[in-house]
């Protein structure tokens, strides 16, 4: 629909529609060689070399474990996917709840945000023992923690985009007298979009590292524990498994993320690098 | 990760305080680092909350004065291992961001690949990195190493991407060397990118080595609190999460501060 009407905006713009496309699959066709050419550099490595299976096992050994204990992998795998998503989608309500509420109340801001400043700074991963001390390494501790890991991101990158509101939009507001809620819908939040949309992108990847960190020092569930068990019995191939599934898992969150933006915030072209 | 570290204090305060921007700033943080623990303090003893949940910083602070040498061997390994692996990140990072900028093949084809792997979660490697380096310092350095790279080699590629072609034509006219120009022209346009790319993989370090320890060390921070929570001893849990957070703020203001000083046309 949205391409539809774009191509018919004119020449210029219809080449240039058609130019990304070609670039687009371009790219993403090489990326596919590439990816196999890897995968087939790295088999003729293994394989040529005789690498033990205890060092490194070839791609076709980790698929034959995938699909022979996919029922241990998809188990796992599900545990950590619904952890890594409650905490990420808690943390990112949360990070952009707080900074509407520090955007509102800038008294609030100026007590809290030296000790954020802090705290963005300190790895939270090191918390993750304190919260098994007071919650257990149960539900609430495994979606506790990539909840820490993706509420600072978004809460900063949201603030960020409200506090950079220009001022022309703040007098839009007050000229039409519209409620203070309307405009948020209308002015801020839009504005603040690209932004929230990059603190989400972080956490993201954050979120996942989270849950593979808490599950590797509390290994109860998730491919952290299979990775743990695995490396106690030195089952190599178990651990690569269990990589390549978390590669995948990450890639797809991310593009998920990548791909709402391009559709909610169609009219930027993302803040990806400032 | 770019943030407006210490954001500046009101302007009416300053004014009534008499006093300029930065010394105000530096006077509110003090207040901060005095007010915390003292409220941390004040509810502890108010709720009587016992040490083996939430110690008060009193207890932290007397805990590591009766042991001061049994963290700071740890703390030093740790630094020590996060500071290797920064500065190798560093260099190998920045030399990965030139190539991909100067060479069309690795830009085009291996690059790609290279920020797929970006969004990967380094930290799953952790037990495989382990499997071949042994429980032990080294497997901190490869994991940190492998964590802090990535944003060296993005911000470094990104950053000489920024830069104005304008002025590279400009100062071709006066010298054509490809050496001459990223001396003059591009590494100083990728320096604040490149900076900040500097700053996150200075914290990513310190979460390599800390998640390494975490998992399998002999010794080191991460270890400390690891093996502290284990046989729930929370004091001292509690100090070394301490030691780590203050570790990182003044590791990342370092740097910050050293980078701030070398861009100076950036501030």
């Amino acid at each position: 629909m949205e391409l539809h009407s774009r191509l018919q905006l004119g020449d210029g713009k219809h080449s240039q529609v058609v130019e990304s496309f070609i670039s687009t699959s371009h790219r993403i066709i090489s990326a596919a060689l590439m990816v196999i050419l890897f995968i087939a550099i790295w088999e003729l490595v293994t394989s040529v070399f005789g690498i033990s299976q205890r060092i490194l096992p070839g791609p076709i050994d980790i698929w034959s474990s995938l699909v022979s204990f996919q029922d241990l992998y998809i188990t796992a795998a599900i545990d950590t996917i619904d952890s890594a998503l409650f905490g990420y989608v808690l943390g990112a309500a949360l990070g952009i709840g707080f900074a509407i509420v520090f955007n509102e109340w800038d008294a609030l801001r100026r007590m809290f945000m030296p000790i954020l400043v802090l705290t963005f700074v300190v790895p939270k991963i090191v918390f993750a023992p304190i919260l098994i001390l007071w919650l257990g390494a149960g539900v609430r501790y495994f979606i506790l923690v990539p909840m820490l890991l993706v509420f600072f991101p978004v809460l900063e990158n949201t603030l960020t985009g409200l506090r950079t509101v220009p001022d022309g939009l703040k007098d839009i507001g007050e000229l039409y007298q519209s409620g203070k809620w309307f405009n948020y819908r209308n002015y801020h939040l839009p504005h603040a979009l690209p932004d929230i949309f990059a603190g989400l992108k972080i956490g993201a990847t954050q979120a996942l590292v989270g849950i593979i960190v808490a599950e590797f020092i509390a290994p109860e569930q998730g491919l952290g524990q299979l990775m743990i068990i695995s490396l106690g019995r030195g089952d190599t191939v178990f651990l690569w498994g269990s990589i390549v599934l978390i590669g995948v898992i990450g890639i797809t969150l991310y593009k998920s993320v990548e791909l709402i933006e391009s559709r909610v915030v169609f009219w930027h072209d993302g803040v990806t690098n400032r | 990760m770019k943030n407006t570290l210490l954001p500046a204090v009101d302007e009416e305060t300053r004014q009534a305080l008499n006093v300029d921007a930065h010394s105000a700033r530096i006077a509110q943080y003090l207040s901060l680092f005095i007010l915390i623990p003292l409220m941390w303090e004040a509810s502890v003893w108010w709720n009587d909350t016992p040490a083996a949940v939430l110690p008060a910083p009193s207890t932290i602070v007397s805990a590591f004065l009766q042991e001061p040498n049994h963290y700071l061997a740890s703390a030093r390994l740790t630094v020590t291992v996060v500071l290797a692996a920064f500065v190798i990140a560093t260099v190998t990072g920045f030399i990965a961001g030139v190539c991909i900028y100067y060479i069309r093949f690795v830009r085009e084809y291996v690059y790609p690949l290279l920020t797929a792997v970006t969004v990967v979660p380094k930290v799953a490697f952790a037990p495989a990195i382990i499997i071949w380096l042994g429980l032990g310092m080294s497997s901190a350095l490869a994991l940190a190493l492998l964590i802090a790279f990535f944003p060296i080699m993005v911000n470094t590629y990104t950053g000489l991407q920024s830069v104005d072609e304008d002025y590279v034509d400009m100062v071709r006219s006066y010298n054509d060397s490809r050496l001459f120009i990223f001396r003059t022209i591009r590494l100083p346009a990728a320096a604040p990118q490149l900076a900040s790319g500097l700053k996150l993989s200075m914290i990513y370090s310190i979460v390599g080595v800390v998640v390494a320890e975490f998992l399998g060390a002999t010794d080191g921070l991460g270890q400390l609190i690891i093996a502290a929570s284990r046989y729930a001893r929370t004091v001292e849990m509690f100090t070394g999460v301490v030691i780590v957070a203050v570790i990182s703020v003044v590791l990342y203001y370092s740097t910050a501060f050293v980078t701030s000083k070398v861009i100076y046309w950036e501030s």
